[in-house]
């Protein structure tokens, strides 16, 4: 093991950077879920459907963070390279449920 | 949307837009208000954070001291790893670091007549109070005017489970487990809006409902978790966990991270083929290590020649930028 | 505007000492009263640019930024601590030493008090009574780095090597990637005599940071040192051939590193230098 320890890749993360990076993570993907629920609500997508589309969503927005703010190659900004797509989507999902059933209810429950 | 008319016909009920104009959307906006209120007053509350006294912070510092000595101590050489080693272990054992070192042999008082736990226990319960009590007012009031109502409609099914959840207050046997009650549009707001409050508040917001979960299934027992807290509620012994970090140094073995630097270097820079490091590894897992790692690198040295001839580009450590999205 | 309080930022995180640059990005920023838009972030600038200006002996912007800070934060030990700056920015040593020894009285955790006395002490000529307090504030803050290099740095100036090298062990292990400090240590370890060591730790550095070039030089000096004595009946020495490979290796480096960009004189001097060992 001698050697093997000492990892020279582990201090050139900055602690403060990587979490500012995450928190930005949760504030881009926290509002879009939000406007795909209320994209989803007003498009009337029911069941399956609308679980699909915010999963779509989501992996577009990934490819979007991923091609664009990070230049397809995540590793300088995230400890885990496949944080881009996984961080926070599931946190989103709830918010997504909550605008969908409430424009879904608005638009096409009422009246 | 063919799904939706199916759906319709499967059972179509009409709601009156009054509900959603006196019932569904003031839930909503009510709770978007008493959660910015709710982080305005915890701001509030947290204003002075509290002193820490110098001896406490002494014996948590030495505490960590062990464990980045076990953790790091693999760049250091031998003879300074050791010496730590000892000094520490003696240390935790006679407790030179500990707030109170007599504490142990003294009689346990009643917790309660600490005033320094007591205070860290109102601390905690102010804060479970502060996170309990808009929750039970906006879940009474709902419960006092709106139950019995049919709100909403949720766009995707549920298993008949979730009938007795989701349409407390309404005694139907036939009604479509989608169509919610009011309290279940109250705890869809109360999860949902966690990215509205991260939003208009920022992270690290005080409006968590994660945290009013928790703060509301740890209330029967009382007791808030502070950093001097055991599991039970009861002030750790000190002693204990200073002997029990004591016993994990003793266990912790040397390996010294640059036994074999010079060959790293030598790798790192293309005169040694890559597999020397493999073989080096090999031969000090064999154990009677001392007599094998002494061997191994001369004879890595001797192959320098051959392998400058014929050396695979080593590559360089790659570097990772520190910048921001 | 954005561009400077991203740089101050910055600056802020990686703990840079530049007063220079902060005092030119900072001074326009709180002239212009700019610096409020900043929100809470405003705060911590005022502190920066407070410092710096201490440093640069801009006592004019430091105590413009000093009042600011007073009068949002009356009271503050943290804004009582750039008064006490200031007074020893000005030579007003005991003054600055009553400051910080009334914010200890309050508070005697705080830590940024606890160190400006270390260092104060050291301003006044009195290095023992700072190596003193310096232990007794490293026995409770352990895991300050900076602390332990500054200990470090005193023990040296009064010749003692040896606590030296054992605070410059504490911060290999609070901040094992940083080769400056690996290097710093090696070089203790040289003067202290003890080649072999040192080597292992020279090569460390090259290791973390490729063609360090007074890494490479302190490989140098170990390896003809060790070539010349006598070879080690130690097991765990390295072994003669690697101590050649070794040597090699860091005369070619050195040489490639001054003909890739350095004047033709510097190559030739280095040169003479290798050859003379």
């Amino acid at each position: 093991m001698s050697g093997q320890q000492i990892n020279p890749d582990d201090a050139l993360y900055v602690d403060m950077y990587i979490a500012k990076n995450s928190q930005t993570m949760t504030f881009i993907r926290s509002s879009y879920s939000a406007i795909l629920g209320l994209a989803a609500g007003t498009l009337g997508l029911t069941n399956w459907s609308g679980f699909i589309f915010y999963f779509l969503g989501s992996a577009f927005l990934s490819l979007l963070i991923f091609l664009v703010k990070a230049k397809g190659n995540p590793s300088p900004y995230f400890r885990q390279p496949l944080d881009v797509f996984t961080e926070g989507v599931l946190g989103g999902m709830l918010s997504y449920i909550l605008f969908w059933t409430l424009l879904y209810g608005i638009i096409h429950v009422y009246d | 949307m063919g799904a939706w008319t199916v759906l319709q016909e499967r059972q179509a009920m009409l709601l009156d837009p009054a509900i959603r104009d006196w019932v569904l959307i003031p839930i909503m906006i009510v709770m978007v208000l008493v959660g910015i209120v709710r982080h305005q007053v915890t701001v509030l509350l947290n204003g002075t954070p509290k002193k820490a006294d110098l001896k406490s912070a002494r014996e948590t510092k030495a505490l960590q001291r062990g464990g980045i000595l076990r953790a790091h101590g693999t760049h250091l050489p031998e003879h300074a790893f050791e010496a730590r080693k000892t000094f520490l272990s003696d240390a935790f054992e006679k407790g030179t670091y500990e707030k109170d070192p007599n504490a142990s042999s003294k009689p346990k008082g009643n917790v309660m007549q600490d005033p320094a736990y007591v205070e860290t226990m109102m601390d905690g319960m102010k804060k479970n109070m502060m996170n309990i009590i808009p929750q039970t007012v906006i879940m009474a009031w709902i419960n006092f005017f709106f139950s019995g109502f049919v709100l909403i409609k949720l766009p995707f099914p549920l298993t008949i489970r979730f009938k007795s959840m989701l349409q407390r207050g309404i005694e139907t046997s036939d009604m479509d487990v989608s169509w919610v009650s009011s309290l279940s549009w109250y705890f869809l707001n109360l999860f949902g809006l966690q990215s509205v409050f991260t939003l208009i508040l920022g992270s690290g917001h005080a409006a968590d409902a994660m945290r009013d979960m928790q703060a509301m299934s740890t209330m029967g027992m009382g007791a808030a978790a502070g950093p001097q807290m055991g599991p039970t509620g009861q002030p750790a012994d000190m002693h204990k966990i200073f002997l029990s970090e004591k016993e994990n140094l003793d266990l912790t073995e040397h390996e010294w991270g640059l036994e074999n630097v010079e060959m790293r270097v030598l790798v790192k820079y293309g005169k040694l083929p890559r597999s020397v490091l493999v073989d080096y590894k090999k031969a000090k897992s064999l154990g009677s290590a001392s007599s094998q790692s002494a061997s191994s690198p001369s004879s890595a040295s001797a192959q320098i020649a051959a392998a400058a001839s014929s050396s695979p580009a080593v590559t360089a450590g790659k570097k990772k930028g520190r910048r921001q999205v | 505007m954005v561009n400077a309080a991203k740089l101050l930022q910055d600056l802020r995180a990686s703990a840079e000492r530049k007063p220079d640059v902060v005092v030119r990005l900072g001074k326009p920023l709180i002239d212009s009263g700019a610096v409020m838009k900043l929100d809470a972030d405003a705060w911590l600038v005022y502190e920066q640019v407070a410092i710096a200006a201490l440093d640069v002996g801009d006592d004019v912007l430091a105590h413009k930024c000093i009042q600011a800070l007073e009068a949002k934060f009356p009271g503050s030990a943290r804004v009582n601590r750039l008064n006490g700056m200031k007074f020893e920015a000005v030579g007003k040593l005991t003054e600055a030493a009553a400051i910080y020894k009334a914010i200890l009285e309050e508070d005697e955790t705080n830590v940024l008090a606890a160190k400006r006395q270390v260092m104060l002490l050291r301003a006044m000529g009195l290095p023992t009574d700072a190596i003193s307090a310096l232990v007794k504030y490293l026995d409770i803050n352990y895991t300050d780095f900076e602390g332990w290099l500054q200990l470090a740095d005193l023990y040296l100036e009064e010749l003692m090597y040896g606590q030296a090298a054992f605070c410059m062990e504490e911060v290999l292990m609070l901040q094992s990637q940083n080769h400056i400090f690996h290097l710093k240590y090696a070089e203790i370890l040289y003067t202290q005599e003890n080649y072999q060591l040192a080597l292992k730790q020279f090569c460390r550095v090259i290791e973390l940071c490729k063609d360090h070039v007074r890494g490479l030089y302190g490989i140098k000096l170990c390896t003809s040192r060790l070539l010349k004595s006598a070879p080690s009946k130690d097991a765990t020495a390295t072994s003669q051939e690697d101590l050649k490979a070794i040597d090699l290796l860091a005369t070619e480096r050195l040489i490639a590193v001054y003909s890739a960009n350095g004047a033709a004189s510097t190559k030739s001097i280095s040169t003479k230098w290798i050859e003379c060992l």
